[in-house]
Formats: structure tokens, C-alpha cells, sequence
């Protein structure tokens, strides 16, 4: 997933898998605000394009006292992702059709799994540092993993069917307590391209200390949403 | 809760009740869960429940617990990549927000059980015994469990973001509630699962269905009311 990262597949079997993450939040969409919608994005690709990544550390020394690289995990780029906005008065659909820089196959919005974080959900190929993984959607804590360097099993490899619940972030600048953050806040959301128009997605409901910042990186947010994989179908 | 503080959602709730119009509503949750819908194994399946009912039917009792009973209630699950959809059929949940402790879900008269199917928020394994409320573990549950708490320490509303503060606590105006999720029709066992088996099940039309939560007190989910506001003079 890191731009550079030579990844390695997991596994040569071909077979679809479908992921998609659901929560109830505030988008824009072409222009239109959408209050509170059921927000689910989904992704189609192919096993075989799961592909593994070990993020380093940037700052070259431990950032949170756990670990000596950001992350570690699997991630799939290779396919179509899409987005439905469901109000009480109208359903909205999206493709995202936005790429990685450099690229004409990977998609801007793709799916990775964390799990030396415990992290799952949609990432994307944007912001300030070229890559967040907890923008558009992504999930901490719930079934995902309770705490730092819990592994939810089935999720190993995205290659399985499983479903997950958990805290669910929008965040530009993930995570906000971080060397690499001077903020400690999420910074403000970016626009990801659909054929809809623009897409950006709100984290309007957070957990905060008396000065603003987020409270801490996995319970910052007070929002809970679900995560599912699909294999073989 | 204190007595004061039953006494002042008895009497919000009676104004709300004179103030009582009718709008369409729909509850909806989804989430992880465990147990059976007919022959149907749930196993960390993906579900989600809904309620289409009318605000007129909210009904607040004196200790400040609000509970809807009329109208029609679903259960759908992702089954491969299709959503199987079943029709609870009447008087088997009821919608039931529990405002002064901060828990709400899908409820039973035939079970006997206010936190059966599903409740968010208890923050206990014993949903009976209310939720742990003030405090930084009640920020830990999410929003349900946070206006619970802003209620009791209204100073508290400093440690979250404006946007929550236009949350609002109650099944008659559209609002978004999270927290974890209890779903076993009796306390959790020391090791955070379900060991209790519904004694009867929920029906529905594609047969009974059965909650038993065997993943642990980890679960979380939204609480969705979207009231779809009818054009009237007043």
C-alpha cells in the first residue's frame, strides 16, 4: 500500500472478492450535503491481487512506543470501488474513478488491512502525504482488535469471507496523535473523484479534550460502523 | 438515576407526549451477530434490523423510557453477496430506548426481555443493571453512552465535538445513537459470551430466529432514527 512498498501477493488463486464498509455519517456528493446518510462502499476485485505491505517508519524510531514501522498488513487496489448514499428520501450511487498518482490500474480508493494495528476499511491515495488509510472509512477496536497487535483472524488475508464491527474513521491525517501529525486533529476531508462529482466524507462526531484535539487514536471517534469480505461469490 | 431525575424525564416525556405528531419513522441498526434465523446458522454474520413505524406511537412511561410497539420490523442478512430479508411478525420487538441509563435496541414482550434481541450501550454484562454512566468509561460506549452521561454532567459536553450536542437523545426526531452491542437473553458469562439460549424464539417469515452472542462485548454498532418530517401548517 505505501507508495514504493514492492508487496508480495498473497495468494495466485483467482477468485472474486467483494468488501464493503457501512456507516451513518455526513457526506457531500457532487455539491450535496447528505445529513446523517447510511454511507456503504463497496469494492470488487480479485484475490489474486491482494498484495502484502510493511510500512517503516518515516521518523526512523518508534512513533508510539510499540513498534518500530507504521504497519503491516494486506491491501488489494486492483479493482472498482463504488459508494451508496441512502437517505429517507433518496439513494445515490457513485463509482469512484479517481487513480493512483502514476498509475492507470490502481484505483485512488482501495482496501487494506492493518493488522499489526488492528486497523481494516477503505484507504485511498490522497491528502498531503499521498496515503491515508483511514480515508474514506476505517475501522479500530470493535471485533477488529481491542488493542494494539490484536489480529482478527479471519481478516489475515482479505481473502476470506468474515464480517467485523468497530469504531469507524474519516480521517484525513490518520492517526491524529502522531509525531507525524502536529495538529492532533484529522485534517480537513479531501474530495475523491466519482462520476458523480466530488465525494467527501465527515467525521462530524468525536471523542475531544478541552483544546480540540482528538482524545486518542482509537477512541477519538464516536462513531461505530461494520466491514464485511465476500470471497468466491 | 436519581429520583429527580426520573421526575424530569417523566415530565419531558408527557410534554413531548402532548406535543406528539405523527411522522413516519424508521429504526435502523446493523450490525455482527450471532445465533440462528431458521435453518440458518448466524456465525459473525452481517445483519441489520429495521423498524417502520410513526412517531405518534412513541410512548415515554414515567421513568423517562421510551418504547414504540406499533409497526413493522425486519431482519435482513448478508448471505453471500445478497441481502435475505425476513418479516418479524407482529408483537415480536418492540423499539425501546431506555434515555436515563442510556440504553436502546430492539426489545421483546414475548421473551420477557427489554435488552433482547439487542441493546447498545449497557455497559455491563447485566443490561438489567443499567449502564456504568458517568465517566470516562461511558465516553468509551459512544454516543448513546455519551448523552446519558452529558444528561448527569452536563460539563462533560466540553470533551466532545459540537456536532454531538445536536444529538438528541429520543425515538421521535431523527438522531444517530452508537455503542456496543448486548446481544444475549441473559447476562454475559465472565468470559465476555452469550451462554444463555432464548427460551422462545422470535418469529418470523422465514422461520424462528435466535440471538446468542458468542464473539464477545467487543461488538459495535449505530442506532439509526430517520423521521421523515410530513408537510403540515404548524
Amino acid at each position: 500500500m505505501p507508495p514504493g512498498s514492492n508487496g508480495t501477493a498473497v495468494t495466485t488463486q483467482s477468485q472474486p472478492v467483494t468488501y464493503s464498509a457501512y456507516v451513518v455519517t455526513d457526506v457531500s456528493l457532487g455539491g450535496h450535503a447528505f445529513h446523517n446518510a447510511q454511507v456503504t462502499f463497496t469494492f470488487k476485485g480479485d484475490a489474486k491481487d491482494i498484495r502484502t505491505f510493511c510500512m517503516d517508519d518515516p521518523l526512523g524510531s518508534n512513533d508510539n512506543g510499540v513498534s518500530s514501522y507504521f504497519g503491516q498488513g494486506q491491501f488489494i487496489d486492483v479493482g472498482q470501488a463504488s459508494v451508496k448514499i441512502e437517505t429517507p428520501t433518496q439513494t445515490v450511487s457513485a463509482n469512484f474513478t479517481g487513480k493512483k498518482p502514476s498509475s492507470q490500474q490502481n484505483s485512488e480508493v482501495f482496501v487494506s488491512f492493518d493488522k499489526h494495528n488492528s486497523g481494516i476499511g477503505f484507504s485511498s491515495y490522497t491528502g498531503p502525504a499521498g496515503l491515508e488509510p483511514a480515508y474514506p472509512l476505517a475501522f479500530v477496536n470493535g471485533i477488529i482488535g481491542s488493542s494494539v497487535g490484536t489480529v482478527y483472524p479471519n481478516a489475515a488475508a482479505l481473502n476470506t469471507t468474515f464480517n467485523a464491527s468497530g469504531y469507524a474513521w474519516s480521517c484525513v491525517g490518520y492517526p491524529p496523535l502522531s509525531l507525524l501529525n502536529a495538529s492532533q486533529k484529522c485534517n480537513d476531508p479531501v474530495p475523491l473523484a466519482t462520476d458523480h462529482g466530488p465525494l467527501i466524507v465527515f467525521q462530524p462526531y468525536n471523542n475531544i479534550n478541552t483544546d480540540g484535539t482528538l482524545c486518542c487514536n482509537f477512541g477519538g471517534t464516536l462513531n461505530r460502523g461494520t466491514f464485511s469480505a465476500v470471497a468466491g461469490q | 438515576m436519581t429520583r429527580i431525575h426520573a421526575f424530569l424525564f417523566a415530565v419531558l416525556g408527557a410534554m413531548l407526549g402532548a406535543q406528539a405528531f405523527a411522522d413516519p419513522v424508521v429504526y435502523t441498526v446493523q450490525t455482527v451477530m450471532d445465533g440462528s434465523l431458521g435453518s440458518m446458522p448466524l456465525n459473525e454474520a452481517l445483519v441489520r434490523f429495521t423498524f417502520v413505524g410513526d412517531t405518534q406511537d412513541v410512548h415515554t412511561d414515567s421513568h423517562g423510557v421510551s418504547s414504540i410497539h406499533t409497526g413493522k420490523a425486519t431482519i435482513s442478512v448478508l448471505s453471500g453477496n445478497q441481502w435475505l430479508t425476513a418479516n418479524f411478525a407482529r408483537g415480536q420487538v418492540y423499539v425501546r430506548y431506555d434515555v436515563p441509563n442510556g440504553i436502546v435496541g430492539f426489545a421483546s414482550v414475548k421473551a420477557a426481555n427489554p435488552f433482547y434481541p439487542f441493546a447498545l450501550d449497557c455497559g455491563n454484562l447485566d443490561c438489567s443493571q443499567g449502564s456504568v454512566q458517568a465517566g470516562n468509561a461511558a465516553f468509551e460506549d459512544g454516543i448513546a453512552g455519551i448523552l446519558d452521561d452529558i444528561l448527569v454532567n452536563p460539563t462533560d459536553a466540553a470533551f466532545v465535538s459540537a456536532p454531538v450536542g445536536n444529538l438528541q437523545a429520543t425515538l421521535t426526531k431523527s438522531t444517530l445513537l452508537t455503542g456496543f452491542v448486548h446481544s444475549c437473553a441473559g447476562p454475559y458469562a465472565a468470559n465476555l459470551t452469550c451462554t444463555v439460549h432464548a427460551a422462545v424464539p422470535l418469529v418470523t417469515d422465514h422461520g424462528d430466529f435466535y440471538a446468542q452472542d458468542m464473539s464477545g462485548t467487543n461488538n459495535a454498532a449505530s442506532f439509526l432514527v430517520s423521521v421523515q418530517k410530513l408537510r403540515r401548517d404548524d
